[in-house]
């Protein structure tokens, strides 16, 4: 995935040396914003995401907030350099019609250790379904302390049958046990049955079962 | 000798440190090292390591002591706890003594703020040659999230019979509005490279709220055990369930101990290591440790704008930003004594924001996703379904 990735950075690093001349209009958020060599640079990599068909406001805003914080104009070209790359992984995983909310998520999975594969596994178990949350989750889950196995094990045990709301309901149980002391890769296969035990028990679910989560036990 | 069995019974009935009430000796320090296994009230099962010195002097009526212990859970979270603790005795007239001590200790969890009690206790002890008993009384204040003052009577008693030492006690203890009655038993065997100890008790009556750690009716029992292994290296083993104590905001627990005392000064005082009920209370307050801030965010419910709520303890200004502001500064609006609001258009899906409290840095708010970015500092992710 890292490879591909930095494939596709050193891709749009070439296009963006070609320079603003050849490519695209300025993006007038950044205007008086960054810095007039760093706005170029952005706006050249916006071009590529808008030519990859890729969304460019999870871009802009990441501009934007390395432009707040006063960070480097190299860093800010950097950063949202990185994050094109990470949304055009999420985007070949979850697929052409995956909206920006969808990508940006996936994006965050991917940077706190799903795979690109892990994604579209997500994208095979929940087709037609949207993915923010989910992908959210998994993000999540790796930011408290789950291993990032784990927590991909846990999101795809879901992935079939859960809602949303029964994802961040997960996600709060696990984050809650954790805090009052519990390991994080505990307290996510305790909620993880609770969570699939109801699901199972659900009216109108014909199938009765889920996605083996109890042949997905994490690790002590 | 028989009086610090008899004290170091007491001590360990009380589930406190050891020296809380020490009255004979020398000068003593071990260090223990140990592992737990520990599921307090209201938590699940957690595995811990824990590194704990303890320092002592005593002499013939005066005794001061000093412990601490550095605990790491197996969620990596780490609480650091101290006690110190002091008695002082009359000289015996006709059997009768009267002790004057005091004790306090503080713990602290992660960045979360601590809590601690400061207590004064006085005892009028009656010693005979192989029994004796005492009535005393406790006072002192409790803090934490807010501070109490608690009030305890007791009445006790002890025999010793050759290696064998007995102690029962019964105790009232008043908090605020809260109160319970209990009742201990603690019995202690010490032999030439092993002493083993047996506490049991119950509490017939306790008047409390619900909540996690509030004192509770129920019965309770723990064993432990010291086996020598060289002259400075003890092998110590525990296990059992003890109660939970309002006043030195100690959560009831049910346990497994293995560790290693190291006596530093060649005498061993204290006892079986364990997971202190203090650092429970720790993990009780603990919170949801990938903040960075003492601020927190909730999110309101759907609307647009969208209310987003930020709680902080005595802030004079809140500012906030994130892309949905494009990274544009606003200041929240003061709505109650600790809460701060703006209305603010949300879409679906996920948000990065970044908290300012009086000026200070921009950080990552309690109740998002942490997330390190490349600028320097985190920012705080939140998903709207």
């Amino acid at each position: 995935m890292r490879a591909r990735v930095g494939l596709v950075l050193l891709c749009m690093s070439a296009l963006g040396a070609l320079g603003p001349s050849i490519v695209g209009a300025q993006e007038p958020r950044l205007v008086g914003r960054l810095p007039d060599v760093a706005r170029m640079q952005v706006d050249s990599v916006l071009d590529v995401a808008r030519a990859a068909g890729l969304p460019t406001e999870p871009i802009v805003d990441r501009a934007l907030e390395g432009a707040v914080k006063g960070a480097p104009p190299a860093v800010i070209v950097s950063a949202v350099t990185r994050l094109t790359g990470e949304l055009r992984v999420a985007r070949e995983a979850f697929g052409e019609t995956a909206s920006s909310a969808e990508l940006t998520a996936g994006a965050s999975a991917l940077r706190a250790g799903a795979t690109s594969a892990d994604l579209g596994a997500l994208r095979t178990l929940r087709p037609g379904r949207p993915l923010t949350v989910a992908a959210a989750v998994l993000a999540d889950l790796v930011a408290v302390g789950v291993p990032a196995d784990t927590a991909v094990a846990a999101v795809l045990a879901l992935a079939r049958e859960a809602g949303d709301a029964e994802y961040v309901a997960f996600r709060r149980s696990v984050g809650r046990d954790i805090a009052l002391g519990a390991s994080p890769a505990a307290a996510l296969g305790v909620r993880l049955r609770a969570v699939t035990d109801l699901i199972t028990e659900a009216p109108g679910n014909e199938t009765g079962t889920t996605t083996g989560p109890r042949s997905r036990k994490p690790k002590p | 000798m028989r009086r610090r069995r008899l004290h170091a019974a007491v001590a360990a009935a009380a589930w406190i440190v050891s020296f809380e009430s020490p009255l004979v000796g020398q000068t003593a320090g071990t260090v223990d090292i140990g592992a737990s296994v520990v599921e307090y009230d209201g938590f699940l099962v957690s595995g811990a390591a824990v590194v704990s010195p303890a320092l002592r002097f005593d002499a013939e009526n005066l005794s001061l002591g000093a412990q601490g212990s550095w605990t790491l859970f197996e969620s990596g979270n780490q609480i650091v706890q101290a006690t110190v603790a002091g008695a002082w005795l009359t000289p015996p007239r006709g059997g009768w003594r009267v002790e004057f001590s005091g004790s306090a200790g503080a713990a602290k969890y992660a960045d979360e703020r601590g809590y601690g009690h400061v207590l004064a206790r006085t005892r009028l002890h009656m010693s005979g040659e192989r029994a004796g008993g005492w009535v005393g009384a406790t006072t002192g204040g409790s803090f934490g999230d807010s501070s109490q003052v608690p009030f305890e009577l007791a009445v006790g008693g002890w025999t010793v019979q050759d290696r064998l030492t007995l102690v029962g006690t019964l105790s009232a203890t008043w908090l605020g509005t809260d109160g319970h009655v209990d009742l201990l038993g603690a019995a202690r065997w010490a032999g030439e490279r092993v002493e083993v100890e047996g506490r049991a008790g119950m509490r017939p009556w306790a008047e409390s709220g619900d909540g996690v750690g509030e004192a509770r009716v129920g019965a309770w029992a723990d064993l432990s055990a010291l086996v020598s292994l060289t002259d400075r290296i003890k092998l110590a083993l525990s296990g059992g369930a003890y109660p939970s104590d309002p006043v030195r905001q100690v959560l009831g627990a049910t346990y497994v101990t293995v560790g290693l005392r190291f006596d530093i000064f060649r005498r061993q005082v204290s006892p079986v290591p364990t997971i202190t009920g203090a650092m429970a209370r720790a993990a009780r307050e603990r919170a949801v440790t990938e903040s960075s801030s003492r601020a927190r965010l909730e999110i309101g419910p759907w609307g647009d704008p969208r209310a987003l709520l930020v709680h902080v303890a005595g802030a004079r200004s809140v500012e906030l930003m994130g892309d949905f502001t494009d990274w544009q500064p606003l200041g929240l609006a003061q709505t109650g004594p600790d809460t701060w609001e703006i209305r603010v258009s949300l879409t679906p899906g996920a948000h990065r924001v970044n908290i300012r409290v009086d000026g200070g840095r921009w950080l990552a708010p309690r109740g998002t996703r942490l997330e390190q970015t490349e600028f320097g500092g985190p920012v705080g992710v939140v998903v709207i379904p």
